[in-house]
């Protein structure tokens, strides 16, 4: 598996940090020794972990909606010229999709 | 919830001014796309990115993520059992031809009481009663 690895350099030393794995961390002189090091500690951990999905059916709150505007994107596809030929597409789908 | 057909979602992306106007007086928290406009809208991008010639590939794949990113700038709702339910009852109630996609987005209005949002109120008349139904296109917020 592949592990997004997050190297910042910090007092001379750098920090690996793992976001997947918020306990995983490591603190070595150079970027390579980092990068073995925190390998090292990615396969300890997942060497003594279960990974599973499970469901869950409870409907998340209205907190999770998104609540700010987009303004930034309102108008965002005024200048493209594929736009209006996409919506218009879908209207000749509708007309032509009658059950 | 003010559930949006297309034709609105298109004039966000083209900055309509009336539009506009309607938007600023209700929250965006509620504001959401129907599950059935997001597969419309991806499945014609996914096909322009899928078939356009060598010229007009890489302009087709950057509209197909830059729509991607468009669409996740909206709450969506999902077609859920209970709304496949109140399909049924809609086909069963109209034997008459009907558009499949306003059929399917009139059963989710009917399930959580939303508000359909369309220039096209006129498709939506024998399923929704008024108070379902607005157009944010061409009539001003009062």
């Amino acid at each position: 598996m592949k592990y997004t690895v997050m190297l910042k350099e910090e007092n001379g030393h750098i920090h690996a940090t793992v976001p997947a794995l918020p306990e995983c961390m490591v603190k070595a002189p150079t970027r390579s020794e980092a990068i073995s090091t925190i390998r090292k500690a990615i396969s300890e951990i997942i060497s003594r972990t279960e990974i599973i999905q499970i469901d869950v059916s409870a409907e998340p709150k209205s907190g999770s909606l998104l609540h700010e505007t987009p303004w930034e994107w309102f108008g965002a596809f005024k200048n493209d010229p594929t736009w209006g030929e996409l919506f218009d597409d879908i209207e000749r789908r509708r007309n032509a999709d009658r059950n | 919830m003010y559930l949006w057909d297309s034709n609105i979602l298109r004039h966000y992306g083209e900055e309509h001014p009336t539009l506009h106007h309607n938007v600023q007086r209700v929250s965006w928290a509620e504001i959401a796309i129907p599950s059935v406009v997001v597969a419309e809208v991806l499945r014609g991008r996914c096909e322009f990115a899928l078939k356009a010639p060598p010229e007009k590939a890489a302009l087709a794949h950057s509209l197909l993520v830059e729509t991607q990113k468009y669409l996740t700038q909206f709450n969506q709702l999902l077609f859920d059992d209970k709304c496949a339910k109140a399909l049924e009852e809609l086909k069963r109630q109209h034997k008459a031809h009907k558009k499949y996609a306003d059929l399917m987005i009139a059963a989710m209005a009917k399930v959580g009481k939303h508000v359909v949002v369309t220039r096209n109120q006129k498709d939506f008349e024998n399923f929704l009663p008024p108070n379902q139904l607005a157009n944010w296109i061409d009539i001003e917020p009062t």
